[in-house]
């Protein structure tokens, strides 16, 4: 029998229904803001749409050629029909490793674009709707852009005459796009983008002087003054410095070019300083580099710089340099991230392989992989959509020590979590790691848009730890499947656990498939805590089968059960597993 | 096992547990989007669970099976689903603790929810728990961010609570009882409590426009409460509530507050 409700809760309730049943003014309609709202947000996913391969006739292709070798990105407009074509793009860019995305036209110019420059591999993104518009973050966000300039422009609606053109957010667009680059948004134009200025474009980044936004004139005056070779300064590896200015700032290792070609090289690395190729001592105040960065965010000017593009003369010198100045850095600190080779970040881990990397960009940790998870946790809080999911969940995998690899455990338990954990409590406790893995495991398989909250959800694992309990994450599948069911029950956007027991059920169906009843048993167990620690009830009030299997269906249930209780004297998966752990 | 037979057998072995494998399904695939996003945020689940949802509202109001509904539009629908759950979402929060500021976003926000949800309707009530579960999310979401804790620490009491107020009929009997023990009460009392419940006014307020003490309206107002309590779950057959309150049903409290006549 259902017990009685607490005498207070049943107060409550009349209190409500008091008020209700005597409310003096009517109660409040929200359908129709309901309404508005949702429809607004239709509106808005709609507009955000990405771009469909065929739009009509017109077509236009913005591509992005980046050469490995020369590292060198140039966004070419091509029209179809009497324009140029991807092959005549292609022809002139050279035989380059090419992405590129097709894009549709408006009715008039190119209405917008966004060339990414990546120091590996270009992608481009280009964006251009049947009605000119915006490029806008949602248009990039699935695009995975390498690290590199990204060059943002919108050329919109200046024929069409609405909606009004403005100025693409670069510095939102290099957070939402991970871009290591700087992005250079430039406003409304007459002209369409031609092929010409497409080959002139620069692979530094370009800024005119003046305050933000950039006009067109101002990539063009950039484009003309600039030198024509100066691709040719990347050299391999294309180590660009804005994400290691905004993450880590490495003071010296900057190359600094003017528009006007007045370039800025390193011949050393001097903290505080960088040195021209002139041999120009050029002062690099300590607060600068702070300040740089978050120009590079806001694309805010910074008092007495005109110009800056970032690139790096990789020049071997400049390499040891480097791996020094990385070394020195890691000494006070337990890993950065920086955009360096694969190469690199070996010699400067000095043993086996970085802790992660991907393009040119790697985290670089000392041999305290929990610091180096705790870092990442803090950069990844800061900036998430910069982090690479895939590479965070391998960092996750790497950095924290294995359980029990043939059962694909993700993670030790480090020491028994007291069981009483409140679950309302604004700071949590418990070891570093549960929370750092849960934080990217989420985010490794989750949602980005979920991941600031996925600390949080460290607290229901604490919660289900307690040590006579089976213990939540013991396989990675129930992990990822109990992050991903919180979350999306967070959100309110799924029946609470559905998720994370369709995910079970899926996963255990499979070994069973692959003869694996005793993986299949081990996940069993962790659902209805992890249904539990979400206050969820259960579906099903009369479990059947035995408590861990009162979420499955039948089927489900019944194979599992063939294995584990063969005799068919009543179950007891947690007994069961607890010998079969031993 | 052949997959076509997977869906009754799930229904089988689940008893009530699980409404059908369309659930299953459409569950997993949010949580396939969401372990695994092939596209950007912006089309993400809710996207989809969003034209699912919508497509479902629109099959229920007869769109498609020309029904006299058939030409509601999706925002018409919409209004319609709202109206007839927002006092349940709305009073739900209110006695979960949410404050009156509160109480308007996170309805609205419940709802957007679930909109975007891949939620099955089957019916009424499972849609009302649904809704309950997402609005108590939330709410905790709002105490989370502002680092505070919810008045009601147990919530699953609460639910409880509140699932036997609502019962099938989303608490319509509860106040259908409430309305007819509010008419045995004393004038007097029933003027503290329309002031106090359906006016909130302050209790010194009260005391001040009736001309009685704030400790009198206080103890008029606790007298009442009992009286409804005890009248109301008596009519309801609350077993405990003439076991534990004192009122064995028919004989009715002995009090002044309230006549039995009229409740």
């Amino acid at each position: 029998m259902t017990p009685a409700p607490a005498d207070a809760l049943r107060e409550r309730v009349l209190e409500v229904a008091l008020s209700e049943v005597l409310r003096a003014t009517p109660a409040p309609d929200y359908a129709a803001r309901v309404r508005e709202r949702w429809e607004r947000e239709q509106q808005e996913r709609q507009r955000s749409a990405p771009p469909r391969a065929s739009r009509g006739p017109r077509r236009l292709a913005l591509v992005a050629l980046a050469t490995a070798a020369a590292a060198t990105v140039i966004a070419t407009a091509v029209w179809q029909g009497g324009r140029p074509t991807w092959e005549d793009a292609a022809g002139a860019l050279g035989a380059a490793p090419m992405i590129a995305a097709t894009v549709g036209l408006g009715p008039t110019s190119l209405p917008a674009g966004v060339a990414a420059f990546p120091a590996t591999f270009g992608v481009v993104l280009a964006n251009l709707d049947v009605e000119p518009r915006v490029v806008e973050l949602s248009d990039i966000g699935q695009i995975e852009l390498g690290p590199g300039a990204l060059l943002a422009f919108e050329r919109g609606a200046d024929a069409a005459g609405a909606p009004p053109p403005r100025l693409l957010d670069g510095a939102a667009l290099v957070r939402a796009t991970g871009s290591a680059g700087l992005a250079l948004a430039i406003g409304n134009s007459p002209a369409p983008l031609t092929l010409a200025d497409a080959g002139a474009f620069r692979v530094e980044l370009a800024r005119a002087t003046g305050p933000a936004p950039l006009r067109v004139g101002d990539l063009e005056r950039a484009l003309t003054e600039a030198p024509t070779k100066a691709t040719g300064t990347f050299g391999r590896g294309a180590l660009l410095a804005p994400t290691w200015l905004t993450i880590e700032p490495l003071q010296g290792a900057l190359a600094w070019r003017s528009v006007q070609g007045q370039r800025i090289a390193i011949d050393r690395m001097v903290e505080g300083e960088v040195v021209d190729e002139h041999g120009l001592m050029v002062p690099l105040e300590p607060a600068l580099s702070t300040e740089l960065a978050g120009w590079l965010r806001t694309l805010a000017p910074i008092p007495g710089v005109d110009e800056l593009t970032v690139t790096m003369p990789f020049e071997r010198s400049v390499e040891d340099e480097l791996e020094r100045e990385l070394r020195r850095l890691l000494a006070d600190r337990p890993a950065l991230w920086v955009p360096v080779s694969r190469e690199l970040a070996r010699r400067v881990r000095s043993h086996g392989e970085p802790l992660w990397w991907r393009g040119a960009h790697a985290v670089v940790a000392r041999s305290d992989s929990t610091a180096a998870l705790a870092v990442a946790r803090e950069w990844w809080r800061a900036a998430p959509e910069r982090f690479d999911t895939d590479a965070l969940l391998a960092l996750a995998e790497r950095a924290l020590p294995p359980f029990a690899r043939e059962l694909d455990v993700l993670v030790e338990l480090e020491a028994p979590v007291a069981p009483t954990v409140d679950p309302t409590a604004p700071t949590r406790s418990g070891p570093d790691a549960d929370r750092d893995l849960i934080a990217l495991v989420a985010l490794a398989r989750g949602d980005g848009r979920f991941a600031g909250r996925a600390l949080e959800l460290a607290r229901p694992l604490e919660k289900l730890a307690y040590p006579d309990a089976l213990g939540l994450v013991q396989t990675a599948e129930s992990l990822r499947a109990f992050v991903a069911s919180a979350v999306l029950a967070e959100q309110g956007l799924m029946d609470p656990w559905e998720g994370a027991r369709a995910a079970l059920i899926e996963r255990i169906e499979q070994l069973l498939d692959e003869g694996q009843p005793e993986a299949a048993a081990m996940i069993a167990g962790p659902l209805d805590e992890a249904a539990r620690a979400l206050g969820l009830a259960p579906y099903d009030p009369a479990p059947m089968g035995g408590p861990h299997l009162a979420y499955f269906p039948h089927r489900v249930r019944e194979r599992t059960l063939a294995f584990i209780d063969p005799a068919g004297d009543g179950p007891n998966v947690s007994e069961w597993l607890d010998t079969w752990q031993r | 096992m052949p997959s076509s037979e997977q869906p009754p057998r799930a229904l089988e072995g689940c008893a009530r547990g699980f409404s059908g494998f369309h659930a299953t399904a459409q569950g997993y695939s949010a949580f396939l989007l969401a372990v695994n996003p092939p596209y950007p945020p912006s089309t993400r689940p809710s996207e989809r669970g969003s034209a699912r949802h919508i497509a479902r509202l629109d099959r229920t109001s007869g769109a498609g099976a020309g029904g006299p509904a058939q030409s509601e539009t999706t925002g018409a629908v919409i209004e319609r689903l709202v109206r007839e759950h927002q006092d349940a979402v709305r009073t739900y929060l209110v006695f979960l603790g949410a404050n009156g500021d509160q109480v308007d976003d996170l309805v609205q926000e419940t709802f957007l929810s679930f909109l975007r949800s891949t939620f099955q309707e089957r019916d009424s009530a499972s849609t009302r728990a649904y809704l309950r579960t997402v609005a108590r999310n939330h709410l905790l979401k709002e105490y989370r961010r502002a680092g505070s804790r919810p008045p009601s620490q147990d919530l699953d009491a609460a639910e409880h609570a509140w699932e036997e107020y609502e019962s099938d009929d989303g608490g319509e009997q509860f106040r259908s009882a409430l309305q007819l023990c509010m008419a045995g009460l004393r004038d007097d009392a029933q003027r503290v409590l329309r002031l106090r419940y359906g006016a909130s006014t302050p209790r010194a307020t009260i005391a001040e426009r009736l001309g009685m003490s704030e400790a009198g309206v206080k103890s008029i107002i606790v007298r009442a409460r009992r009286r409804l309590r005890e009248c109301v779950e008596r009519r309801l057959g609350w077993s405990d509530a003439s076991e534990g309150l004192g009122g064995n049903p028919g004989s009715g409290p002995s009090g002044h507050v309230i006549g039995e006549g009229g409740a």
